[in-house]
């Protein structure tokens, strides 16, 4: 019996999801034949409430997204977060530094009275997660390891070390000898530093490593120049919900 | 350098350390690795992997159990600069750094270059004359990373969390180890994990491997069945001192799973009675329910070649015998120190409360045996994983004299 997997969206702009079907033909066949994907609305319009393991991309940011995704834990075997938006919060936390009302009257207008908010939140702030894909979007090696992981049942193996090692074997130019700044020292690896690669710097879209040396970091963003408010500010970008900026 | 091991300068060099791993990517000489599966999406062919890695990443020493021999950023970034200018040095006659600057230059903490450190070794020449005359050649002969194949023949329960599983080669020969030594197991497409021999050699053509179900490998291994294969490397390490121990009374001090490589000891002691003077097993377990190998600690509690003696942490309603934990049976044992070798295997928060015991009676440090756990993950002295110092536990350990370890800071 192959494993049924279904996608689910919450508050995000399900790229992620999009991502997933940026698998290269032979990838998604194999993946195919690995898995019945059972519940992908960007996909298919047939849908099935049988289940084992749950994808859930975007953040929780409104009071009824909360049940729903407990409904999915009690549902699903193994549950995944998919995402920036999901593993850690990711952009969608930008508006938890404003008053909620004013974030609605921002975004809505003078129609904010039918809408409501809570702080964006990521998916284990409600519920268990049992992996992780992480990255704004995801790059879809790490999707395909952690599906190969849960199959195989073993830890996937996602590093807990600074995106500066994939960085130095692609053989970059550090970021900050370029004029510009960046978060990779602090930032998990897993994406090949692919940023960089293609010119820009780290966003720290995957989140923070276990143990981020922040003070340093802030420390070498001054000494490249910026204030204490833009290094805050860099941080906020994907990581406002973790510790760093408060 | 040595001096200056305990030195302040550490710590505070290190603070803005990030641990980024920048310094080892762009060193010429770094040469350190990990090994990986990685299977295709049929879950049937995959590939197993040397990924580059480095001793200044936070999760370089961590072991399955979580304990992480290195988890402070100042005993990496010492490890680091004392690779570069000391332990490669010792090992090899030739120094680790080529002075090139490239970790200087590419540390954005600044903090990573290792000519400061390198003034304090003025004695260089020394110590280089020192190193060519401990240079021991490592290379095993064969391949050095292709598993022989072996197939599971058979498998008992021992506890909730262990199994004892028994292989026999494919080529049909004998593994050839002497107690205390490891293998390599892999289950293929999981991984790659170090597991003590825990039979001995002195028995059947198969050998006996008792696992803990703690990581990813020792998970997969637990839900083979018979027949299924496996593939083994090695013989590795050194193994206990046998010759040492011939003619001398043998204190063995198992706690927990370390009775597990104690057992290959203990069946070869007893196998070889006549080489030994007595025989005295002191083994700890966390609680009844933790204890292994239960028909033969019942056959050596009536044995009369054997004096045993066990405690457990915690008891239960059924349990009749000691409550304490391992060392408070050393006090009851009657020992001569002067003809008395100790023999300890255990968990690592074990042997500092041990030693302190045995030390209480009088055993010099020559006499004190501990085998000690590290990540061994490729066992032939080359991913630098296992690294205490300068030494390889794989190649020149797992098991020490205390001696050995007074000189070897980090290791108890």
């Amino acid at each position: 019996m192959k494993p049924k997997v279904a996608f689910f969206d919450f508050t995000g702009c399900e790229g992620c999801q999009l991502d997933v079907l940026n698998l290269d033909g032979e990838e998604l066949i194999d993946l195919l034949s690995a898995v019945d994907i059972v519940n992908f609305r960007e996909v298919k319009t047939e849908r099935e409430d049988d289940y084992d393991i749950a994808f859930i991309e975007g953040s929780i940011s409104r009071e009824s997204e909360i049940p729903r995704l407990q409904k999915i834990r009690e549902q699903a075997k193994v549950l995944v977060a998919l995402g920036a938006c999901a593993c850690i919060g990711g952009i969608n936390c930008l508006k938890n530094h404003l008053p909620m009302e004013e974030a609605l009257k921002i975004v809505y207008g003078k129609d904010a009275k039918y809408y409501d908010t809570i702080p964006a939140r990521p998916v284990d702030a409600v519920v268990s997660v049992d992996y992780y894909v992480r990255g704004c979007p995801p790059i879809t090696a790490e999707l395909l390891k952690v599906i190969k992981a849960l199959l195989l049942g073993k830890e996937p193996d996602i590093p807990n070390h600074p995106v500066c090692v994939e960085c130095k074997m692609a053989g970059n130019v550090c970021v900050f000898e370029r004029g510009m700044t960046c978060l990779g020292p602090v930032t998990r690896a897993g994406c090949d530093a692919i940023c960089v690669n293609s010119g820009r710097h780290c966003w720290g879209c995957r989140g923070l490593v276990d143990d981020p040396n922040i003070d340093s970091e802030k420390d070498i963003l001054k000494k490249y120049g910026l204030t204490v408010e833009q290094a805050v500010e860099k941080f906020k970008i994907y990581n406002t919900y973790a510790e760093v900026t408060k | 350098m040595e001096e200056s091991y305990d030195d302040p300068y550490w710590e505070s060099r290190s603070e803005s350390c990030l641990s980024c791993g920048s310094c080892v990517m762009v060193c010429p000489t770094c040469f350190c690795f990990d090994v990986k599966d990685n299977v295709s999406l049929n879950l049937k062919d995959g590939q197993r992997l040397r990924q580059w890695d480095g001793c200044v990443l936070i999760d370089f020493a961590k072991v399955a159990t979580g304990e992480n021999f290195r988890h402070d950023k100042a005993s990496r970034f010492r490890h680091r600069i004392f690779r570069k200018g000391k332990y490669i040095l010792e090992r090899y006659g030739r120094f680790g750094c080529v002075g090139c600057g490239r970790c200087a230059t590419a540390c954005l903490a600044e903090i990573a270059s290792p000519l400061e450190a390198f003034n304090a070794i003025a004695e260089s020449v020394q110590a280089k004359e020192a190193a060519m005359r401990i240079f021991r050649e490592v290379r095993p002969e064969i391949e050095l990373y292709a598993p022989r194949l072996a197939e599971l023949v058979k498998v008992e329960e021992l506890t909730e969390r262990e199994k004892v599983f028994e292989f026999s080669l494919k080529d049909g020969k004998a593994l050839g180890h002497r107690p205390g030594q490891f293998v390599e197991v892999s289950v293929m497409g999981i991984g790659e994990a170090p597991v003590s021999v825990s039979s001995s050699p002195t028995r059947d053509r198969t050998f006996q491997l008792a696992v803990r179900k703690v990581g990813d490998v020792t998970n997969a291994l637990h839900n083979l069945k018979k027949g299924a294969m496996v593939g083994i490397r090695g013989p590795f390490g050194n193994g206990f001192p046998l010759e040492a121990l011939e003619g001398k009374d043998i204190l063995f001090i198992a706690g927990g799973i370390g009775l597990v490589p104690m057992r290959s000891l203990v069946q070869y002691v007893l196998d070889r009675r006549s080489s030994f003077g007595r025989a005295i097993l002191l083994f700890g377990a966390r609680s009844p329910a933790e204890r292994l190998f239960l028909d033969e600690l019942a056959a050596w509690s009536k044995s009369p070649e054997i004096e045993f003696h066990e405690t457990v942490d915690r008891g239960d309603e059924n349990w009749m015998g000691n409550v304490g934990v391992i060392t408070t049976l050393i006090p009851k044992v009657d020992i001569d120190a002067r003809k008395t070798m100790a023999v300890v295997v255990g968990p690592p928060i074990m042997y500092r409360f041990v030693i302190g015991q045995l030390k209480k009676r009088d055993l010099p440090d020559e006499n004190i045996i501990l085998s000690l756990e590290r990540r061994m993950k490729c066992g032939v002295g080359k991913c630098g994983h296992c690294q205490i110092n300068g030494v390889y536990v794989c190649q020149e350990g797992p098991v020490f004299t205390l001696a050995q370890l007074r000189n070897l800071r980090e290791a108890v």
